[in-house]
């Protein structure tokens, strides 16, 4: 019997005449296998996300903003104006801040005067092709730093920019055409979302809607342009007045761009205001409809405009 | 508004989203073809006239029914107008702009949907045709609306 003395071959799982492989209970290598490492790879993954929004997050508060729109360089300041129009539709906390919106409309105000001296430095700028392009640089970036910040006054639920945007939209800056429509578009446009910012308002918590009107009183109460422009907010949020339809009607009779007059239409579906509103924005609305398109008819060269 | 509302709406906005974001491509599938412009635009200022409509609509306006307002909103309900006016140049054709075309169509029809809730004892029984044709649109975004806003308007639901 030769073959007893011969060593028996082991098992392979891969063999299907001999059936399945033993049931043995699971090693601890099994469960560092099929728990740990795929625990550690996940919560790798966590932190670096965690990781990078922590430092997105860290550009996101009200000072940090402040702090880049008040750099002394241009192209920061517009690309801050920029990021906070855009987080700003996101962040209900943020758009219902009312010593930030104040900030932010002082900072518009400002910016306003330093566009007209900076379309004047360049109609100043004389004959040399070196001092025209860096007038013509600094004009840019303030006509987008501007922009920029009548979104982000647009894109708060509170209606603290809205004197000023009225302004803007019915009047416009600059004695260049372009620059006087580019603005004016910028804030009509502004105006639309301001209105539907006012919505956003009334969806937030109760508790976090008294505190708003509270911080808004206590600016009412103070003193300068910061105390008109949060008495005009509270009276905006309580259904009165505050000039918006009056402004956008004014856009609506003028007879040299089409595009403005098209986006006061849409602005129009967004602001009810008193009845007597109500009957203008009518009026304004009706007027629209028999528009014939006088005036420009280009949008695209007006939006490049540089 | 209440949440349920908000919620609600947030739910039918994401809904439009998503259907602009595929359905209009889906739509326009079977067309690879660029559809070349045949016909004239609207006259000048449609664009103004258009948002000025909707407008109205959109704030329950019962002047939306005025005889220029209602032609107007008539005229956005009009696919193949529609295929006229918005207009882009490639290789030298003038081809139909399919995707902007469509989202104004829809927008109309979600103005009168919204002009219907505001104003629900006004009869808007003269865009019934209107939106009746739109159920046979090439377009499934505009098929859709259009169902929609039957169902809500002709049918009352």
């Amino acid at each position: 019997m030769s073959h007893m003395n011969e060593p028996t071959p082991p098992p392979s799982p891969l063999d299907p005449n001999k059936g399945l492989p033993a049931v043995v209970p699971p090693s601890g290598r099994h469960i560092v296998q099929l728990f740990l490492i795929p625990g550690l790879i996940v919560a790798g993954a966590v932190t670096i996300l965690l990781g990078f929004s922590w430092l997105a997050g860290g550009n996101r508060t009200p000072e940090q903003f402040l702090k880049n729109i008040d750099s002394t360089n241009a192209d920061v300041r517009w690309r801050a104006a920029n990021d906070l129009a855009q987080v700003l539709k996101r962040d209900d906390e943020l758009a219902a801040n009312v010593d930030f919106a104040l900030k932010i409309a002082e900072r518009f105000s400002r910016a306003l005067d330093e566009l007209e001296r900076a379309e004047r430095y360049l109609q100043d700028a004389g004959a040399d092709p070196k001092d025209q392009a860096e007038s013509r640089k600094s004009l840019v970036a303030q006509r987008n730093y501007v922009q920029y910040l009548a979104a982000s006054l647009g894109n708060f639920s509170i209606p603290v920019g809205a004197p000023l945007l009225c302004d803007v939209a019915a009047n416009g800056r600059g004695t260049d055409e372009k620059l006087r429509y580019t603005v004016r578009r910028g804030a009509v446009w502004a105006l639309a979302n301001l209105g539907e910012g006012r919505k956003r308002f009334n969806r937030l918590p109760e508790e976090r809607r008294a505190a708003v009107l509270r911080d808004l009183e206590v600016a009412a109460a103070g003193a300068g342009i910061a105390s008109e422009w949060a008495k005009v907010a509270l009276a905006g949020l309580k259904g009165e007045s505050i000039g918006v339809i009056a402004a956008l009607a004014i856009c609506a009779r003028d007879p040299r761009d089409i595009f403005l007059r098209e986006q006061t239409a849409h602005a129009l579906i967004f602001w009810d205001g008193t009845p007597e509103e109500q009957r203008l924005a009518e009026e304004t609305l009706l007027l629209l409809v028999r528009d014939v398109g006088a005036g420009h008819n280009d949008r695209i060269e007006l939006k490049d405009g540089e | 508004m209440n949440r349920m509302q908000a919620v609600s709406q947030m739910r039918a906005t994401a809904a439009i989203a998503f259907l602009l974001a595929s359905g209009l491509v889906v739509g326009c599938r079977p067309s690879k073809m660029p559809v070349v412009v045949e016909g004239p635009q609207s006259p000048p200022g449609w664009e103004v006239r258009y948002n000025a409509a909707a407008a109205l609509a959109r704030r329950g306006s019962v002047r939306a029914l005025d005889d220029r307002v209602r032609d107007t909103l008539l005229e956005m309900l009009d696919e193949e107008q529609q295929m006229r006016n918005f207009r882009r140049e490639v290789n030298g054709r003038m081809v139909s702009d399919v995707n902007s075309a469509a989202l104004t169509v829809v927008t109309t029809l979600q103005a009168i949907h919204e002009l219907h809730q505001r104003q629900p004892s006004l009869d808007l029984i003269v865009f019934h045709p209107a939106i009746d044709k739109l159920l046979d649109s090439p377009n499934l975004v505009v098929r859709t609306e259009a169902k929609k806003t039957k169902q809500s308007i002709i049918n009352k639901k």
